[in-house]
Formats: C-alpha cells, sequence, structure tokens
C-alpha cells in the first residue's frame, strides 16, 4: 500500500463538518440492515461539487470509527484538478487497463480508516475502461475489507459512465449543487440512473449559499446570528423587569 | 409565492433592489440638470361669453357647451390665420406657423368659461411676447371665425422665472419610483421563471428523490 498525504482538503469548518455528519446520519437511516456497501456519487454537471461531496463523506464516515475506501472513477478529468492524487501517479485507469495490481492503487491517508484509489493516468478510452467487467470485480474484492466504498464518478451531463457505475454499485446518490442545474436537466438525470437501474438513495444538495443555509437549514450557531443574540439581551432584560416588579 | 417567500426573496435582493434605483434616479438627477435645455411657459387668461348668453346668467348646460367648445377654440387658436398672423407680427422669421401652432396648448379651467393659452419656449421673452400676441390675434378674429365678440383678457402673460421643464426633482422622484418598481418585477419574474433547482422542497417535490444532506459553500483554496 502506498501513502499518501493529502491533508489539506480536508480542513473544514465547524458548519461543513456537521452538515457531513447530518449526511452521514441519514445515509445510516435509509440503509438500516447494512446492505448498501458501495455507494456512486453522481451530479448532472461538473463542478457540482461531487469529489468535494464524496470525500469529505468518505471522512466524515471514516472519522466515525468505519473503514472507508474512496474510488475515483472519473478518470476523464485531468489529475491537475483533482485533490486526491496518489504519489506514484498509478491508480484506476492503471488498474482496469491490467498495468497494476489491486493493492499498488490502493493509498492510506492521515486518516485512520480512510484509504483512497486515485483516478490514474489519462487514456485515449476512458469510456471502454469504465464499462470493462474489470471495475465491478474490483468493486466485489474491495466490498468486504471496507465498510464503505464510496464511487466518484463523472458528470452524467456529459458522459453515461455515472450511470454505469451507479448501475453495478448498491446505491447512488445524486450531488445538487444550489441555482445550477435546470430542472429538466435533473429530470433526464434521473430517469437516466433508473434506466441503469441505478438504486438512488437519495440527494445532496450541495454549495446552499451562506444566507439559505442560514434562514432554512440551521447552522445559525455557527455562523453567529447578531438576531439572535438581541433577542436573547431583550428577554434577559425582560426577565430583569418582571423579577423587579 | 407565499408572501413568507417573497419577502425573503425581497430581503435575499435587497442590494439590487437599494442600487439599481438609486442609480437610476441619480442618473436622472445629472440628465434633467445638465442635458436638457429649459422650456418656459407663459400663459394668458381669457374669459369667453358668447354673444347669446350675454344678457341671462350662466347655467350648467352652458358650462358644458363650453367643455366641447374647447375643442374648437384650440383648433382656432392653432389655426394658421392666428399663428401667421402673430408671427408676422412679432416679425419672426425662424418659426414656422406649425412650429409655432406645436408650441401652444390651450385648456380650459375645469367647470368654468376661462380659457388659458400658453406657449412654450426656450426664450422665456419669446415665450410671453407669443402667448400675449396670439391671444391678441385670437381675440382680434374671433369675430370673424366664431361670431364671439365678448372676449376679455383676465391676465395677460408675464416674464417666467422658473423654466417649465426640466423639473429635476419631480423626473428623479418619477425616476425613482419607475425604476424601483421595475427592479421588484425583475426580479420576481426571473425567480419565477428561473427552473434552476433551488431548494431542497424542488428536489423532493419535482424529482421525488428524498434530500440526504444540504451543504453550505464553503471557499475552497483552489
Amino acid at each position: 500500500m502506498a501513502d499518501a498525504n493529502n491533508n489539506s482538503i480536508f480542513v473544514m469548518n465547524e458548519t461543513v463538518e456537521e452538515a457531513f455528519k447530518v449526511l452521514r446520519a441519514n445515509i445510516n437511516f435509509c440503509d438500516p440492515e447494512n446492505k448498501y456497501k458501495t455507494i456512486s456519487i453522481t451530479s448532472y454537471s461538473p463542478d457540482e461539487g461531487k469529489s468535494f461531496a464524496s470525500t469529505n463523506l468518505s471522512v466524515s464516515m471514516a472519522k466515525s470509527g468505519l473503514k472507508i475506501l474512496y474510488v475515483d472513477a472519473d478518470i476523464r478529468k485531468p489529475m491537475l484538478f483533482k485533490s486526491l492524487v496518489s504519489r506514484d501517479f498509478k491508480g484506476l485507469s492503471n488498474y482496469l487497463m491490467g498495468h497494476a495490481e489491486l493493492n499498488e492503487i490502493i493509498n492510506k491517508t492521515e486518516i485512520e480508516g480512510f484509504h483512497f484509489i486515485s483516478c490514474g493516468i489519462k487514456t485515449h478510452n476512458p469510456g471502454e475502461l469504465i464499462c470493462s467487467p474489470k471495475l465491478g470485480e474490483l468493486l466485489d474484492m474491495v466490498k468486504d475489507r471496507y465498510n464503505f466504498v464510496i464511487v466518484d464518478t463523472p458528470p452524467l451531463g456529459s458522459v453515461i459512465d455515472g450511470a454505469l457505475i451507479a448501475s453495478i454499485t448498491d446505491a447512488s446518490i445524486i450531488v445538487i449543487s444550489q441555482n445550477k442545474v435546470k430542472l429538466r436537466n435533473a429530470i433526464m438525470m434521473k430517469d437516466q440512473l433508473e434506466k441503469a437501474n441505478a438504486n438512488i438513495i437519495g440527494a445532496i444538495l450541495n454549495k446552499v449559499s451562506k444566507l439559505d443555509y442560514k434562514n432554512y437549514y440551521g447552522g445559525y450557531d455557527y455562523y453567529g446570528s447578531k438576531g439572535k443574540k438581541i433577542s436573547k439581551l431583550l428577554k434577559k432584560q425582560l426577565i430583569k423587569k418582571r423579577d423587579q416588579i | 409565492m407565499n408572501l413568507n417567500q417573497i419577502s425573503y426573496l425581497l430581503f435575499k435582493r435587497i442590494k439590487f433592489i437599494i442600487a439599481i434605483p438609486l442609480l437610476v434616479s441619480f442618473i436622472t438627477l445629472i440628465a434633467s440638470l445638465t442635458l436638457i435645455d429649459p422650456v418656459y411657459k407663459t400663459t394668458t387668461t381669457l374669459y369667453i361669453i358668447n354673444k347669446s348668453d350675454a344678457q341671462k346668467s350662466i347655467n350648467y348646460d352652458d358650462i358644458l357647451t363650453n367643455q366641447q367648445l374647447v375643442k374648437d377654440y384650440r383648433e382656432l387658436i392653432k389655426s394658421r390665420n392666428v399663428t401667421k398672423a402673430a408671427l408676422e407680427d412679432l416679425n419672426i422669421k425662424d418659426l414656422s406657423h406649425d412650429q409655432l401652432a406645436k408650441k401652444i396648448s390651450v385648456s380650459l379651467k375645469t367647470d368654468t368659461r376661462v380659457l388659458q393659452i400658453s406657449v412654450e419656449d426656450k426664450n422665456p421673452k419669446k415665450a410671453m411676447d407669443l402667448t400675449n400676441k396670439v391671444s391678441e390675434k385670437f381675440i382680434e378674429k374671433s369675430v370673424s371665425l366664431m361670431s364671439v365678440d365678448n372676449i376679455n383678457v383676465v391676465d395677460t402673460a408675464e416674464l417666467p422665472k422658473i423654466p417649465e421643464k426640466p423639473k429635476p426633482f419631480t423626473y428623479t422622484v418619477l425616476a425613482l419610483f419607475l425604476s424601483l418598481i421595475l427592479t421588484l418585477g425583475t426580479i420576481y419574474f426571473l425567480e419565477y421563471f428561473n427552473d434552476r433547482i433551488k431548494s431542497k422542497e424542488d428536489i423532493e417535490e419535482y424529482l421525488s428523490i428524498s434530500v440526504l444532506g444540504t451543504i453550505p459553500l464553503v471557499k475552497t483554496n483552489k
């Protein structure tokens, strides 16, 4: 097993960390019998935060004491834009082409219980590689070693890989970035996934603006709210007055 | 959209709602102060008594008649007959009778037989002269034109001190309100026709997928 030092992406603020804890808990609620071993993460367009969501979800799960393997199956995106890269640049594509062994491509990290397989070198036929049965075999092999295998996929709006991977994983989660995806595209993506027989267990609403997050989704206490403080002060004053009377 | 959503939307876009109208009204103010040449307006007031009813007191019908007659007066005052004569008298060459007709406005004070003739011009003195001359010629020709020989001048035109146009303050207030309404309308319509997924509810309602988590936007140092 190789070692990789990629601690920089896991520096998070409390609010985000809390959001991922909620996500982690909700995934567990979906799956009371622990049937889901492999979870694919898809989205419609690039840059909706699939990798961000899937890596942080993996880390969050690992921190709760589970053994997690994160697989970067987006072998089309240049390595330059990746946050998780193994030292020897070997990864999934090398394995699928038969140029590397499974143990060579699994990387340990500084976080206990969080291992990852990076995307590997860029190839001229990523589509064929994803279609190959080797990917399914790989997933079957690692299933038993880990509590969860989180598979990051390319955007469904551009390539079909996401649906192929979703069809061979136990569950899929769709990442939807706020104010980015048009409704009909989202519906198209859902239909595509259903055609592929994917088991969509839910969605993640990502990149929610601070204001919306404060107003709708909690996270109040972390961002701090003047309004709340003022109302607390007022309440205190009122209580004081009442006591005096 | 319910009231809550609307107020939240306004709260979210408050920067635009404040900034755009302020900017527009500021531009309007500057433009009205610098770009528009001032126009002066002078008015004469005439009192018209028809020959037939010089003897009897005025009743409501007469006033109604006058309301209808004001259109006739307007056409007559603007007629070539009157305007040409006025221009010739004042010896003004740079103005055709058509152009003068466009500068003249005629109105009847509500429920009276008091007629007001106004002329607008960039030069205040010229406006005054034209107004007086047009009224004079109208009275002169009134007998032959409409067999009314009883028109009295109540007020002659005076030299105006304040221009009629532009009124920077009025324009600015108007621009403020209009742009505010337009901004609000635009914000509402953009929101209404925005078919991008905005909330947890959107996902649950339209895609019937349960939302497992919402992640706030964080600035990454990429």
